[in-house]
């Protein structure tokens, strides 16, 4: 009489005969691990890179300046803060937990041990990238090649060239000493006479011609604008983003730059 | 086949099953009739029901071979196959359980006795019939992790191999289960 232990071993030595059964090669497997290896590998890394644009938006946006135009901080927190490079990063560093938990120790780990070693790492990297600039890098390929996306410094003049708000954006041709004004010119090429309204209070930095500056104040006419208040930004040339006619990097003309500040703030909006 | 090579180790007859399916199945027969308890004790289906479930453990065993994790012992591999394998067949087909498929030894109230005192203040015939109920009213994950450590013998680190969690949160399942074990033998030591 057999035994049920003799049963089931008959029965599965059967099947194996009869359905040609073979232990699947290991080359499969040794594919699979490294798969897994790979995808979190990616992860981490595009983790990084999402950090690091995420550290390129923080640090590199007005906050100071919007709370000022816009009043609150929370709503400067809102408009600003780069949920999607943030949920981004939070999407890879999940990616690459579930590939790391589906290798063959990766079960070993505690999920907060897995998950704070992909974060550190992701930091690490992520400010590395950052500190090294290749996160403008990216930031600006990504402006290039992907249909909507406005790298960071477009952010920065879409939050500056808004006349109707009362903020303008250029360089400045022309100024005389011993003025409070000089000619500027906006990204689509026209000239703006700016006034500084109160000079002496201070608030004025030291102007030159071919400085890039930011005005916040009012138009007081076609062409005439009243500053109250002007912030010098970085230079287009020294960011990278305009070739030496003074038009945009990656576009054919200043007005078609214009369109597209205005369009990104409507989607903004 | 080679009378020695039922002398040799599980992980040995791993490596030799690849090239020779006889030698699985020494393997098997080493394995079946615990697999089978295991089976039952953690889903309480019927032995027919145990009986092809531990056939396909065997089966998706043999098709794995290769990836045997030589770190492990073949144990813990096969009890994490069967563990797999009966989760997914009593989420799958609603398998009901049969009721008294606690089989409460010797050793294994021994065991629960010492480590409970409300057990060990019972008779004998009582604390197998107590302990056998409160373990059929415990949740299907408990109920395992206990049948792992009081049942099948097995230690923490084998356990997390089995489960496939960290060996830390098997403790802490492991001290959650035994709490609910002791409240459910209070209950029943009160009734």
């Amino acid at each position: 009489m057999t035994t049920p232990q003799e049963k089931t071993v008959s029965k599965v030595m059967e099947e194996i005969e009869k359905k040609q059964l073979h232990p699947i090669p290991r080359w499969k497997f040794v594919l699979k691990y490294f798969a897994l290896w790979f995808l979190g590998g990616i992860s981490v890394v595009s983790g990084a890179i999402a950090f690091s644009l995420t550290l390129l938006f923080i640090f590199n946006d007005d906050w100071v300046e919007y709370r000022l135009l816009h009043g609150s901080l929370l709503n400067a927190v809102f408009k600003m803060f780069p949920f999607v490079w943030a949920i981004t990063f939070i999407l890879f560093l999940l990616a690459a937990h579930f590939a790391i938990r589906h290798t063959k120790n990766g079960y070993r780990f505690r999920l907060w041990s897995i998950v704070g070693f992909n974060v550190a790492l992701s930091l690490i990297l992520g400010s590395v990238l950052y500190f090294t600039g290749i996160s403008h890098w990216v930031d600006r390929g990504l402006g290039k090649s992907i249909p909507g996306y406005f790298p960071v410094e477009t952010m920065r003049e879409m939050m500056w060239f808004h006349p109707e708000e009362g903020r303008i954006a250029g360089e400045i041709l022309e100024m005389e000493d011993g003025t409070n004004s000089f000619i500027l010119q906006d990204p689509s090429g026209k000239e703006w006479l700016v006034i500084e309204s109160s000079p002496e209070n201070g608030v004025f930095p030291d102007l030159h011609a071919d400085m890039t500056v930011g005005a916040v104040g009012e138009e007081i006419s076609e062409g005439e604008f009243q500053a109250q208040r002007i912030k010098i930004l970085p230079s287009p040339e020294k960011r990278g983003l305009r070739d030496g006619s003074g038009q945009g990097a990656g576009h054919t003309d200043g007005q078609g730059r214009v369109k597209e500040i205005q369009r990104g703030v409507r989607n903004n909006k | 086949m080679d009378p020695k090579k039922t002398e040799a180790t599980d992980e040995e007859l791993v490596s030799l099953s690849v090239e020779k399916k006889e030698y699985f199945a020494i393997l098997m027969e080493r394995y079946a009739s615990r697999l089978f308890r295991y089976v039952i004790r953690i889903s309480g289906v019927t032995k027919e029901e145990a009986e092809d479930l531990v056939q396909e453990v065997f089966i998706k065993a043999y098709l794995n071979l290769n990836d045997f994790d030589t770190s492990l012992r073949f144990s813990s591999w096969i009890y994490r196959i069967a563990h797999h394998q009966t989760i997914s067949a009593y989420r799958k087909r609603q398998v009901r359980p049969e009721g008294n498929r606690i089989d409460v030894e010797e050793n294994v109230l021994h065991q629960i006795a010492s480590d409970e005192d409300i057990a060990r203040n019972l008779d004998r015939e009582i604390q197998a019939q107590v302990i056998r109920e409160a373990i059929e009213r415990l949740d299907e994950p408990t109920r395992e992790i206990l049948v792992l450590r009081y049942f099948e013998e097995k230690d923490y680190a084998e356990i997390a191999d089995i489960l496939q969690e960290p060996a830390g949160t098997v403790a802490t399942h492991l001290y959650r289960a035994k709490k609910k074990l002791r409240i459910l033998l209070e209950e029943k030591s009160k009734s």
